[in-house]
């Protein structure tokens, strides 16, 4: 019943929280309040779900009692418990945010129960155990998103919008008929029948084709390389707390879908070019992700256009295959949701104070505001792989792990990206904190307790999670293992079933 | 049937996807709801059509269908999916009323790089 419960909250909740913020729409303050108690709870349970899941268990819910092979399952097993831990305190650090941030009535009208939407389809996409529920979770997830990235409606905004939209339609329509192809083919939508009967051989090149469309869609909501235009030009275009939502959640969801499929379906693929493709398809993200926000000329598109360039590196850490690889990319995964996000958080207020979100538009930030500054460089050297912060951490196991799989061609990249990514980050630093003050136009409105208070507490979150890097490693290898080695995710699955089938026997 | 339904998914799929190319957003719109019926239809047809099915009825008294029968799964699939695309469609025309508002305009051009 606990355990139920505890898969079940992480969608249930912030569905429930959504319904109630409806009617109080037009009075932001109770809705914040309302969802930060809501974004507690939450927290709580992820923290709860977590401890129950460290030690291997994986919990399965069945909803309405049919059997798995036809019917709906939520599964939580280690991975997607820490995955809802983060996912909360990102969202969690938004709402905190968003008070301050928000402009006017048109925003803040209708971004709470959007946030409570997208949480919905983010937790959903994440327990779920079925690819045809998953594209209804990313459906929930896209719809909300659409109409966040909207938010406000200004003409440039909705222009600029517009390619994010299209993408993600055609890339749904995509996925729903690789959905019903594999379905046509293989008979089931469950992931881990799929992943047996994938083992078993002799289905059709058809269930392989459609394979690989349900990959090139989940690529294309990663924002990897070839597929990721839609990105950089729409995130910096939205409101400061929606572009960081956005960067702390939705690529990541891609990355998780990623991380869950390819080892229960990958792993048995015919050709044996699966591998390979995803670790060029990595190195080149991360390449062109940091080559196109060094030349990006507002604070935001700079910062926006690294997701593409991190992303690269969550997929290299999966393409390598080896539980020592795969744990990197989840820490750097995990590291890249905080870091990011107060990133974008410390770019939003200084956009504020300048009214411009234009590098060299102002300068010495650090002078005027030296707790938004120190938010500032401590993410963004973490983000560029300082030590002892947490993207150090993840760069180092990254490579550590990429030398041990033999790919030294990608891990070099890995390393020079290192190093532009630190380019970029002094060049923000260097145009919008450093020297003395000047083009400081409104000064007072970055000081608000919210916005300093989520930038600051992401950032000390990068530094502890830097600190702590090795117990929370250790842990990471042994979700790792237990993501390569399928059997007990399919078997857990399974044993759901028999329990149901014995269930309705009398 | 089937190879008719595969063709006619495939036309819809084609012009669907013609109009969404486009930068007028009512075109998108009318593509995208092209799009996703040829979708619906080609998850239909992937999923079986056998001649002359039944439907998925148990006959009282027997327990079970009668003859072949069409999968009731795949089309609680196509159900969902008409439901979510009837969504992404409001929002679609929604998003363009907004934007002929705002700009005057139906279509969408470019970065202007500002």
């Amino acid at each position: 019943m606990m355990d139920s419960l505890l898969v079940l909250i992480p969608v249930g909740l912030p569905l429930i929280t959504a319904a109630l913020l409806l009617p109080l729409t037009g009075r932001a303050r109770l809705q914040q309040a309302a969802a930060l108690v809501s974004g507690g709870v939450l927290l709580a349970s992820a923290m709860l779900l977590c401890a129950r899941t460290a030690r291997g268990a994986i919990l399965v819910l069945p909803l309405g009692g049919w059997s798995p092979r036809v019917g709906i399952v939520w599964v939580a097993d280690a991975l997607a418990a820490v995955m809802l831990l983060f996912v909360t305190i990102v969202s969690y650090a938004t709402l905190l945010y968003a008070g301050g941030s928000l402009r006017g009535e048109r925003e803040r009208r209708y971004f709470y129960p959007l946030h409570q939407f997208l949480l919905v389809g983010v937790g959903g996409s994440i327990v779920t155990g079925d690819i045809f529920n998953l594209f209804v979770f990313f459906e929930v997830m896209l719809l909300a998103s659409f109409a966040l990235i909207a938010l406000g409606g200004r003409a440039r905004q909705v222009r600029m919008g517009v390619p994010y939209v299209i993408v993600n339609l055609v890339g749904s329509a995509l996925f729903l008929a690789a959905v019903g192809a594999i379905y046509g083919a293989a008979g089931t939508v469950n992931m881990a029948e799929l992943s047996l009967r994938a083992g078993g051989g002799g289905l059709p090149g058809v269930f392989w084709g459609a394979t690989a469309l349900v990959l090139i869609v989940f690529m294309v909501k990663t924002a990897l390389f070839p597929v990721f235009a839609w990105l950089p030009d729409s995130y910096p275009e939205a409101p400061v707390t929606v572009n960081a939502l956005f960067a702390g959640l939705l690529t990541k969801v891609g990355v998780y879908t990623l991380f869950r499929t390819i080892p229960l379906l990958g792993g048995t693929a015919p050709g044996g070019w699966l591998q390979p493709a995803l670790v060029a398809i990595a190195a080149t993200t991360m390449l062109v992700g940091v080559l196109g926000a060094l030349g990006r000329s507002t604070i935001r598109g700079v910062l926006s256009f690294h997701i593409v360039s991190q992303v690269g590196y969550m997929i290299f850490g999966l393409a390598l295959f080896t539980p020592l690889a795969l744990a990197a990319g989840l820490f750097h995964t995990l590291h890249n949701m905080l870091a990011k996000t107060a990133l974008i958080f410390a770019g939003g207020v200084a956009e504020r104070i300048c009214g411009s979100g234009k590098l060299y538009a102002m300068r010495g930030l650090a002078r005027t505001e030296p707790w938004l500054a120190a938010g500032f460089f401590v993410a963004a050297m973490s983000l560029a792989g300082m030590p002892p912060l947490s993207g150090f951490w993840g760069k180092w196991f990254l490579v550590a792990g990429g030398l041990a799989a033999d790919a030294p061609v990608a891990t070099g990249i890995s390393l020079l990206v290192g190093l532009f990514t630190l380019a970029s980050m002094l060049k923000i630093w260097n145009a919008v904190f450093w020297g003395e003050p000047e083009g400081q136009r409104y000064p007072g409105r970055g000081r608000h307790h919210g916005m300093l208070g989520a930038t600051l507490s992401l950032a000390a979150m990068t530094l502890l999670m830097g600190l702590f890097a090795a117990p929370m490693f250790s842990h990471l290898e042994r979700v790792a293992t237990q993501l390569l080695d399928v059997t007990p995710y399919v078997a857990a699955v399974r044993a759901a079933e028999r329990r149901e089938v014995h269930a309705e026997a009398p | 049937m089937i190879g008719l339904a595969a063709a006619l998914s495939g036309v819809l799929f084609a012009c669907g996807l013609y109009l969404l190319l486009s930068r007028n957003l009512q075109r998108m719109a009318i593509g995208f709801l092209l799009l996703s019926n040829g979708i619906n239809l080609f998850v239909l047809t992937s999923a079986g059509l056998p001649a002359r099915a039944a439907p998925p009825l148990l006959v009282e008294g027997e327990g079970a269908s009668r003859g072949p029968f069409a999968d009731p799964l795949a089309q609680a699939f196509i159900l969902t999916a008409i439901v979510i695309g009837l969504g992404m469609a409001a929002f679609l025309l929604a998003l363009s009323t907004r934007h002929h508002d705002a700009s005057g305009r139906d279509d969408v051009e470019g970065d202007d790089e500002t």
